[in-house]
C-alpha cells in the first residue's frame, strides 16, 4: 500500500522509525529480563518491577506500532464476501472501513487521553515496589493512540475524496490486503531471500 | 440484561458488518457501542480509554511479541532451513520421503515459534524446491507443508494458547503442558496419513531418495540442535522455575542472537527487518484482542453470559452434546475465518456456557485451538494454503486445497481423539501441577 | 419504577465474598423496600481492573463496587494508610484502625472521586506462606519473598529478605519450584489457591488485613431519597458485619485446614503453622517505625501534605504510632 497510496508513502518514514524504536526497546526489556532471571538465581536479588515494564511495554509497543500495521494494510478485515461485490459498492465500503476504523481511532485517542489525564489529576503512582508515576507508560500509549488516529484520519479523509472523484482508485489502495499483499507481509523475508542453501539431500 | 435473541441479533450485527469488509476491530467495537448505547450508558461508552489500558498493560501478553520476534530472528537466521535438511537425511528412510521431513521440520519449528504462518513459509520455501525433481504427487507435498504448519500454534508455545489463557485467566503454563501430548499425537497421526496416501496410491510417492554418507549425514545433525536447544530453553526454565512464561520467551530471544550471529545472519539491518516484523503481526493482534476485551466487557454487564448459560442448561445439552454442536459451529466458522478472529469473537460466549457445563477450561484451550488450527488449512480463506501457493509461483490454489484434504481428515480424527480420550490434555498438567 | 443499580463485585476466585455479595444484592430491594434493578458482576469476569475501581466511579460507568483498598492506593495514597503493612498484626487492632480512620477516608473519597464508602472489611490477615521452616521473622533473612506493594517490599528488606514481584497467579508454581520461597496472602487465598500443595510451613504473623470497601459513587446516592439512603446504609453496615464476621471464621477455619487439624472438614494440608514468638511483635513494631511509615509518608504527602498528619491523628493515634 506504501508504495501506490501517496498519503501512506508521506506517513511512512515516521511510523516506521517509532516502530523500530519500539522493537530495540522490546529487545532490551528482553535483556532486562535475562539480567532479572540470572540475578535472582544466582546471586539471590531481585530487580523488582521487570514484570511491570513488561506490562507497560506490551501496551506502549502495541499503541506504537498500530499506525504502522495500518500503513501495510495489516489490520485483519474478512474480504470473503467483498472480493463478490460489483466496484462501485465495494469503493463504497472500503471508504467506509476507512472511516470508522478512523473514528475508532480518534475516539480511543480522546479517551485515551482521559486516563492519562486523570492519572496526571490524581498524581497516580503504582501502589507497586517501582512506584511508576502513571504519566509515563500512559503517555507514551497515548502518543501511539495519537500517531494511530491521525494516520488513520488522513486516510480516511483521502479515501473519502477519492470516493468522489476516482472510486477505482479506492478500490486499488484502500481495498482488503490482496493475498500477494497479505503473503508479503507475513513472510515477505523469507520468500525475498529463498532458502539459505539450495537443498540437494 | 438481554435475552438469548437480543444476543442472537448481536452476534448476526457483528458478523454483517464484518462480512461489509468494516476491519475486525471497528466491527467489534461498533457492536459493543451499539449494546452499551442501547442497554446500559453513555458513561460505559466512555469507559473505552480505562478498558483499553487495562486489558493492555498485561505482562502474559507480552510473550506475544517476544515469541515473534524469536520466531523472525530463527527464520532469518537460516537455522529452519539447515534443520530441514538434516532431518531429511534420516526421515528419507520412511515409506513417503521427503514427505515425513516437512512433518517433522515443521513439528520442531513449531516448538520454537508461535505462529503457523512463519512455519508454513519457511518449510515451503526449503522444501518446495527439492521436490520439482522429485516423483511425489505435487498435491501431497503441498498438503504436507500446510498441515505441518498447522501444529505451530498447537505444539508449544503458541499465541493462540496465550491469547486463550489471557482471555479466560487460565495458567498458560498449564495450556503448554497439556497441548504436548496432542501436538505430539496430531504430528504421528499426519505421519500415518502419508504412510496410509502412500499404501492407497503407490504411485503418488514413488520416490526412492538416496542417503548421503553416514559422516556427512552425522555432521549435519549439528543442525537439529539450536531449534532443539531453544525448546529446551523454553520449556525448561518454566519447568525448572527459572523463570515464568513471559520470562522465558524473552530468554529464548536472547538465545536466539548467538545462534544467528554463528550462522552469520546478525545485523542491524536483519534485527531491523525483524522488529518491524514483530510490531505488524503485534499490531495486528492487539488491536483486535484488545477491542475484544471491550467487546467482553459490554456483553458481560449486558448479561449474554448467563442468558446463555440458562438456554444451554434449558435445552438440556450435555457437555458431550455441547462439544459436538462446538465441533460443527467451529468447523463451519473456520471456512471463513482466520485463527484470532475465530478465537477472540468466540472464546467471551462460548467460555461461560463451557464453564457452567463442567468442562476442564484447560482441555478446552486445546480444543478450540486444535478448532482454530483446522481453520488455517480450510479453504478458500486459510493463510497457510496461500502462503504455500505464494511460494510455489506455479500451478493452481485448487492443487493446495486438494492436497489438504487427507490431512484436514486427519484433524478431524484427531478431534474426535481429542474428545473420546480428553486425558490426552489433561493428563500431563495433572502430572506437573499436581 | 425501577431504580437501576449497576454493581460490581469482588473477584471470582474469592467464591465465598462473590456469594455474600450476590445475596447481598439479591436481597437489597426487599431489605430497602425499593424497586431496584440491581445488575451484579465479578470485575475479573468482565475485564475490570481492581485499580480502576476510583475512576469507574467517578466517571459514572458503575455505581457501586468492590473495591481492593490497596490496589486504587495507585489514585490516592491515603488510602493505604487504613491498613498500613504491620501496623495493625491482628483483626482486633484491624478493626479499631479502620474505625479511626472511617471518617477521614469517607471525606477523602467524597472530595476527590465523588464517591462514598458504604462498607469497610478485611479480605482477612495476611501471613506469610513458606517452603522453608520459616517461624519468625527473623528466618526470612536471605530468602526470596513474593511483595506486591511498595510497603511491603520496605518491610521485607527490613527482614533481611529478598523481596521479589510476580503476578498472583505465578505465585503457586513459583513457590513449587522454588522461584520464591514465601508468599504473603490471607489464609484464605492461600487455601483457596491450594498453596498447601508447594508450601511447608506458615507463619501466621499478620502484616495487614487485607482492607477491601464497597463503595458507591454519588451521582447513584442522590437517586435515593434520605428515608431510602438510611435504609441502604443499614443495609451495607450489615453487610459489613457479615463480611468481618466471615473474615475471622474462614481465617480459623482456612488455617486449621492448611495445618490438617481434626477440626477442618474440609481438604487438608500438613503444614506447619509456627505459634509467633514474641519477640517478633517488637521487631515488627520496629520495622513500622523506620521503614513502613516514612515510605508512606514520601508517597502520600507528595499527593497531600496534610496526609501524615491526619494518619497520625487517626490511625495512627488509635495504633500508637506517629510519622515523624
Ligand atoms: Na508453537
Ligand atoms: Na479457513
Amino acid at each position: 500500500m506504501t508504495r501506490d497510496n501517496p498519503v501512506a508513502r508521506r506517513l511512512e518514514p515516521a511510523v516506521r522509525l517509532v516502530a523500530i524504536i519500539g522493537g530495540w526497546w522490546l529487545l532490551g526489556l528482553a535483556f532486562l529480563t535475562c539480567v532479572e532471571i540470572l540475578c535472582r538465581k544466582l546471586l539471590n536479588v531481585s530487580l523488582q518491577g521487570v514484570d511491570e515494564i513488561g506490562a507497560y511495554t506490551l501496551a506502549v509497543f502495541s499503541t506504537l506500532s498500530f499506525a504502522y500495521a495500518l500503513l501495510v494494510k495489516s489490520h485483519t478485515r474478512v474480504d470473503f464476501l467483498l472480493a463478490h461485490l460489483p466496484g462501485p459498492l465495494r469503493a463504497l465500503l472500503n471508504a467506509t472501513a476507512y472511516v470508522l476504523l478512523a473514528a475508532l481511532a480518534v475516539f480511543a485517542a480522546w479517551r485515551g487521553w482521559w486516563v492519562l489525564e486523570e492519572s496526571i489529576e490524581f498524581q497516580s503512582h503504582a501502589n507497586s515496589p517501582l512506584g511508576t508515576p502513571m504519566w509515563l507508560p500512559q503517555g507514551l500509549w497515548l502518543v501511539g493512540l495519537v500517531a494511530f488516529a491521525i494516520s488513520a484520519t488522513a486516510l480516511a479523509l483521502h479515501a473519502a475524496w477519492l470516493m468522489l472523484t476516482d472510486w477505482r482508485r479506492v478500490n486499488r489502495l484502500y481495498g482488503p490486503m490482496t493475498i500477494e499483499d497479505e503473503v508479503e507481509t507475513e513472510a515477505g523475508a523469507i520468500l525475498a531471500r529463498g532458502p539459505v542453501e539450495e537443498f540437494r539431500a | 440484561m438481554i435475552g438469548v435473541g437480543e444476543a442472537a441479533i448481536g452476534f448476526g450485527i457483528l458478523v454483517a458488518l464484518l462480512f461489509l469488509g468494516l476491519h475486525v476491530a471497528t466491527a467489534m467495537f461498533l457492536t459493543a457501542v451499539l449494546g452499551a448505547s442501547i442497554y446500559l450508558s453513555p458513561a460505559l461508552v466512555d469507559s473505552l480509554g480505562t478498558q483499553l489500558w487495562a486489558s493492555m498493560e498485561d505482562y502474559v501478553l507480552l510473550s506475544i511479541p517476544l515469541y515473534i520476534l524469536l520466531g523472525e530472528i530463527l527464520v532469518r537466521s537460516g537455522s529452519t532451513d539447515r534443520l530441514y535438511r538434516s532431518l531429511a537425511d534420516w526421515l528419507n528412510i520412511l515409506p513417503g520421503g521427503l514427505l515425513h521431513t516437512n512433518i517433522a521440520a515443521s513439528a520442531i519449528f513449531s516448538a520454537v515459534s508461535g505462529s503457523s504462518v512463519a512455519t508454513a513459509a519457511t518449510v515451503a520455501t526449503v522444501a518446495l524446491p527439492s521436490f520439482r525433481t522429485r516423483k511425489y504427487d505435487e498435491r501431497l507435498v503441498l498438503g504436507s507443508i500446510a498441515a505441518g504448519a498447522s501444529l505451530g500454534n498447537l505444539i508449544p508455545p503458541g499465541i493462540a494458547l496465550i491469547v486463550y489463557g489471557a482471555m479466560t485467566n487460565t495458567s498458560v503454563g498449564q495450556l503448554y503442558a497439556a497441548a504436548v501430548v496432542p501436538g505430539i499425537v496430531m504430528t504421528v497421526l499426519f505421519m500415518a496419513t502419508i504412510i496410509l496416501m502412500g499404501l492407497l496410491k503407490p504411485d503418488w510417492i514413488r520416490q526412492q531418495e538416496a542417503q548421503d554418507r553416514l559422516a556427512v549425514r552425522l555432521r549435519r545433525l549439528v543442525d537439529i540442535l539450536p531449534p532443539l536447544v531453544i525448546f529446551a530453553i523454553i520449556m525448561g526454565s518454566i519447568y525448572s522455575g527459572w523463570a515464568t512464561v513471559t520470562e522465558s520467551a524473552a530468554l529464548a530471544c536472547v538465545a536466539a542472537l548467538p545462534i544467528a550471529a554463528l550462522y552469520g545472519r546478525l545485523s542491524i539491518a536483519m534485527l531491523h527487518d525483524c522488529f518491524i516484523a514483530t510490531a505488524t503481526l503485534t499490531a495486528m493482534s492487539l488491536l483486535i484482542l484488545a477491542v475484544a476485551f471491550y467487546l467482553n466487557f459490554v456483553l458481560g454487564l449486558l448479561g449474554v453470559t448467563p442468558a446463555l448459560g440458562a438456554f444451554v442448561t434449558g435445552i438440556g445439552a450435555t457437555p458431550l452434546g455441547l462439544i459436538l454442536a462446538l465441533t460443527v459451529f467451529y468447523l463451519l466458522l473456520g471456512i471463513f475465518f482466520e485463527t484470532l478472529p475465530m478465537l477472540v469473537g468466540t472464546v467471551p460466549v462460548v467460555f461461560p456456557v463451557i464453564m457452567a457445563a463442567g468442562i476442564d477450561p484447560v482441555w478446552f484451550g486445546v480444543f478450540i485451538v486444535l478448532m482454530c488450527e483446522i481453520s488455517l488449512i480450510s479453504p478458500p480463506v486459510g493463510m497457510t494454503l496461500y502462503v504455500i501457493q505464494a511460494v510455489r509461483k506455479e500451478g493452481t490454489i485448487a492443487q493446495v486445497f486438494e492436497g489438504t484434504i487427507p490431512f484436514f481428515l486427519a484433524m478431524v480424527v484427531m478431534t474426535a481423539l481429542l474428545i473420546a480420550f480428553p486425558q490426552m490434555a489433561t493428563w500431563l498438567p495433572k502430572l506437573t501441577y499436581g | 419504577q425501577q431504580i437501576p443499580l449497576r454493581a460490581v463485585g469482588h473477584f471470582s476466585q474469592n467464591t465465598k465474598q462473590i456469594e455474600i455479595e450476590r445475596a447481598f444484592y439479591g436481597r437489597l430491594p426487599q431489605a430497602t423496600g425499593m424497586n431496584l434493578a440491581v445488575s451484579f458482576n465479578p470485575m475479573d469476569q468482565i475485564g475490570v481492573q481492581a485499580a480502576d475501581a476510583l475512576r469507574h466511579l467517578r466517571s459514572g460507568a458503575f455505581d457501586v463496587m468492590a473495591v481492593l483498598v490497596g490496589q486504587v492506593a495507585r489514585d490516592e495514597p491515603f488510602f493505604d494508610g487504613l491498613d498500613l503493612i504491620g501496623v495493625s498484626t491482628n483483626v482486633e487492632d484491624l478493626q479499631k484502625a479502620v474505625e479511626a480512620g472511617r471518617e477521614a477516608f469517607d471525606k477523602r473519597l467524597q472530595e476527590r472521586f465523588n464517591a462514598r464508602v458504604m462498607a469497610l472489611w478485611p479480605f482477612g490477615p495476611q501471613y506469610f506462606f513458606c517452603n522453608s521452616p520459616v517461624r519468625s521473622v527473623a528466618d526470612l533473612r536471605g530468602l526470596k519473598v513474593r511483595s506486591y506493594t511498595p510497603s511491603m517490599t520496605a518491610l521485607v528488606q527490613h527482614f533481611g529478605a529478598i523481596p521479589v514481584t510476580l503476578q498472583f497467579s505465578e505465585v503457586y508454581p513459583s513457590l513449587q519450584r522454588g522461584l520464591v520461597t514465601c508468599g504473603i496472602t490471607s489464609a484464605v487465598s492461600a487455601y483457596a489457591g491450594n498453596w498447601g500443595e508447594v508450601t511447608t510451613h506458615v507463619l501466621p504473623l499478620s502484616v495487614a488485613g487485607g482492607i477491601q470497601g464497597h463503595f458507591m459513587s454519588n451521582a447513584a446516592w442522590r437517586r435515593f431519597t434520605p428515608e431510602q439512603q438510611a435504609k441502604l446504609t443499614a443495609a451495607f453496615r450489615e453487610l459489613e458485619t457479615e463480611l468481618w464476621t466471615f473474615a475471622r471464621v474462614s481465617d480459623a477455619q482456612s488455617l486449621a485446614c492448611l495445618a490438617g487439624k481434626p477440626d477442618c472438614t474440609e481438604r487438608k494440608f500438613t503444614n506447619t503453622v509456627s505459634a509467633v514468638p514474641p519477640e517478633d511483635d517488637a521487631r515488627v513494631r520496629e520495622a513500622v517505625s523506620s521503614v513502613v511509615l516514612p515510605t508512606f509518608r514520601d508517597s502520600c504527602n507528595r499527593v497531600w501534605a496534610d496526609c501524615a498528619a491526619v494518619w497520625n491523628r487517626t490511625v495512627g493515634a488509635a495504633r500508637g504510632y506517629t510519622i515523624p
